[in-house]
């Protein structure tokens, strides 16, 4: 090759006289020769233009805002749910001056710690067993260092073994209790009479596992009836946010006491989740409605443990009835508040292209437009629903039947065609997309600036069956205009999807302004996706939109 | 350099965007090459697009230690119009003469810009026009010539005669208006 060089005068940035024939139609031949000689794999052809791109980045970026929008909601529509928990905690407060079972001795009234568990009464007897891989809430305990002489017991898992046969041989009337009780792998059992002076087992310890807990305390009520009264009492705030759903405590009534023993037998199931602290919840406990979880006590000065059948006395337990289910029926009410809708106007203001506003497309391709105004599909109106957010901003779903994209008169499609002469001469004629129109339907998110004012991002979809075109024919023998004509339909159809995608998807920010149940708004909207058919251009003009909504919900 | 690199990587792949960059970059160089052979738009168009369609299939042989890019683009294309100008058996009769003047002792286009320079080869036959621009715009040897047209080496030089002698007409009545 070198030795050729110096045939070569030319530079490629010299200048050069205007080429006779424009690039854009010597490019359109050459792709021609390059499809049917080098043609593209189908991967080639979906990235050409970047339009897969852009469509697959879009679709993406829907993905990620509605799942924000959604994430969003559901943590706002947690509020109430919040409320409820700290309703449920309201339940939980236990009324000092009850006298139900003031015949205990010990109280709690020195204790700091609260309570903050839901005891939920049921009417079936019954020990709920939880299987827990944390840690039990029961820190080891030196038996002999327990002052529970004459009060508490607490047993090792041994001991609760030979007290669940103990028990088993007292005819506890609930034998599942027993069998529990046995199986027990870290249950503690308190037992007896808590105010009369029962023996506590030396040597007994209570041990912490590391798998399946089964913490079951048994407090023997006192009861007129030989029928165990248990109540399973759930353990509240502790350690490592665990919650009572951890551990049971089973307690009975033996004794009979007077106000008990008017009182119907009752077994309480302990039920606590998701509980916040009553920091948490913004709970305000005053020092007289101070109420203790019985875990704390194993962590406390074992002093306090006197203290646990006095909680237990004085606690009332009130039913809540099935409160899960309780925050979804204040949800259902919320969305429904919170939906709007109404009417919408969408016009589309073109930085190009007006003396096409309101013509409207023959039914016949590729023929001159002799529908001049078509105005009043302008004015069809739109709908929308919106779902307003706790924070003021909005999710709106807009459905247009009736929505214009004008292409400011972008060239669409060139080719050439040679002309009947043996001359060699061609024609060139380029097809301009001045608008197209057809349904819309969108989805926008409205953040809220101020009171009145929001900024809102969205997409939508346009669906295009009509367009209208510009056609122009210029010959190559004079290099110039022969033919022009202004307006051409076009109506979307397998013959026409070089020119026309059936549909494209655009999106749109806004800059809205809220006054009563009016909204005003103004902003940009652009293709993401190109709105002609070609596999080598793409056709993605910006355009202006001025939006007009109308509440009436 | 560098975007001229990636752009070539692109047309190694096929990939369009590249070789429309390419072509657009090249277009007027090469077009003004087609041009001094071929009067008519669509002869240079096809000249150049298949000279460009040489070079998008044969992109990969290209070697660019060897030369520049657009030199090898340029001779590619180049061989194009030649090539169309072989298949197109000339119809002038060519008239052999026993002493050529040196044709070499004078340039028409020495001091002539592009518009002119069109303008004088479009008042000259095919051929002529062809061996014209050969030897006086792209330094083509008689031989060389004689090579790459498939011509004896007397009509060679009868073209370049008959060129020299057409031209002066049209510089003197261009000169004389």
């Amino acid at each position: 090759m070198n030795d050729k060089n110096k045939h070569i005068r030319q530079r490629p940035d010299d200048e050069y006289p205007n080429p006779g024939v424009p690039a854009d139609g010597a490019w359109a031949g050459m792709q021609d020769m390059l499809d049917r000689e080098m043609p593209l794999s189908e991967a080639d052809v979906s990235s050409r233009n970047g339009n897969f791109n852009w469509a697959k980045a879009i679709k993406l970026l829907s993905v990620t805002c509605l799942t924000f929008a959604g994430l969003v909601y559901l943590i706002l529509s947690k509020k109430p749910a919040n409320l409820d928990n700290k309703m449920k905690s309201e339940t939980l407060k236990e009324e000092r001056n009850e006298p139900a079972l003031d015949h205990r001795k010990n109280t709690f009234e020195n204790s700091s710690k609260t309570h903050l568990g839901v005891v939920k009464p049921t009417s079936i007897s019954n020990i709920i067993e939880q299987k827990s891989s944390e840690k039990p809430i029961i820190r080891r305990i030196q038996s002999d260092s327990l002052p529970l002489q004459g009060h508490n017991q607490i047993n090792s898992e041994s001991g609760l073994n030979q007290k669940g046969r103990a028990l088993k041989k007292e005819g506890v009337s609930n034998s599942n209790e027993s069998k529990k009780l046995l199986a027990g792998q870290s249950a503690v059992r308190l037992e007896g009479e808590l105010s009369s002076g029962t023996k506590r087992t030396p040597g007994v310890k209570s041990e912490r596992t590391n798998n399946v807990s089964k913490v079951v305390k048994t407090l023997d009520l006192p009861n007129q009836d030989q029928s165990k009264t248990s109540s399973i009492i759930p353990i509240g705030a502790h350690r490592n946010n665990r919650t009572d759903a951890n551990s049971q405590w089973v307690v009975t009534g033996e004794n009979s006491q007077a106000k008990l023993a008017n009182q119907k037998k009752e077994t309480f199931s302990g039920v606590q989740n998701n509980i916040s602290t009553p920091s948490e919840s913004g709970l305000k406990i005053t020092p007289e409605k101070r109420f203790y979880p019985i875990s704390m006590l194993f962590g406390r000065n074992m002093s306090s443990l006197n203290h646990l059948e006095q909680t237990l006395k004085t606690i009332r337990i009130q039913s809540t009835g099935p409160v899960s289910k309780q925050p979804k029926k204040m949800g259902k009410q919320n969305i429904l508040e919170d939906i709007h809708g109404g009417l919408l106007w969408n016009i589309s203001v073109p930085f190009s292209g007006y003396d096409s506003y309101f013509r409207g497309t023959n039914n016949t391709n590729f023929q001159v437009s002799g529908v001049s105004n078509e105005f009043y599909k302008v004015l069809f109106p739109g709908l929308w629903i919106a779902k307003t957010l706790k924070n003021g901003d909005e999710i709106v779903i807009k459905m247009k039947p009736y929505n214009q994209y004008f292409g400011s008169g972008n060239r669409s499609d060139s080719s050439r065609v040679r002309e009947s002469d043996t001359t060699g001469n061609y024609f060139t004629i380029t097809r301009r997309l001045l608008k197209s129109s057809g349904p819309n339907l969108g989805v926008q998110y409205n953040h809220a600036i101020t009171r009145g004012w929001s900024v809102g991002i969205g997409a939508n979809m346009q669906w295009q069956p009509k367009a209208l075109l510009g056609n122009e024919v210029k010959s190559s023998r004079r290099n110039s205009v022969v033919d022009y004509v202004p307006f051409v339909s076009l109506v979307q159809s397998t013959d026409t999807s070089n020119y026309l995608k059936p549909s494209f998807i655009a999106a749109n920010i806004e800059l809205l302004y809220s006054w009563k149940k009016l909204q005003l708004g103004a902003g940009f909207g652009i293709p993401v996706t190109s709105m002609i058919g070609t596999r080598y251009r793409s056709l993605r003009p910006i355009s202006g939109q001025v939006t007009f909504r109308w509440k009436l919900k | 350099m560098d975007q001229l690199r990636d752009i070539l990587e692109g047309c190694k792949r096929n990939d369009r965007k590249s070789q429309e960059g390419l072509y657009y970059q090249f277009y007027p160089a090469l077009f003004t090459l087609c041009r001094k052979f071929f009067a008519d738009e669509h002869d240079i168009q096809t000249a150049l697009n298949n000279g460009m369609m040489k070079v998008f299939k044969n992109i990969s042989q290209y070697d660019d230690g060897k030369g520049n890019f657009f030199n090898w683009a340029y001779t590619v294309v180049r061989n194009s119009c030649l090539t169309i100008l072989r298949d197109r058996k000339s119809d002038v009769v060519v008239t052999f003469r026993e002493e050529l003047p040196d044709v070499a002792d004078y340039d028409p286009f020495e001091t002539s810009n592009w518009e002119d320079i069109f303008q004088y080869l479009n008042q000259l036959p095919p051929a002529t026009r062809a061996v014209c621009s050969l030897f006086y715009l792209e330094d083509f040897s008689i031989k060389e010539i004689v090579t790459e047209m498939g011509m004896k080496e007397g009509t060679v030089k009868w073209h370049l005669n008959e060129s020299r002698n057409r031209l002066k007409e049209i510089f003197t009545k261009s000169k004389k208006s």
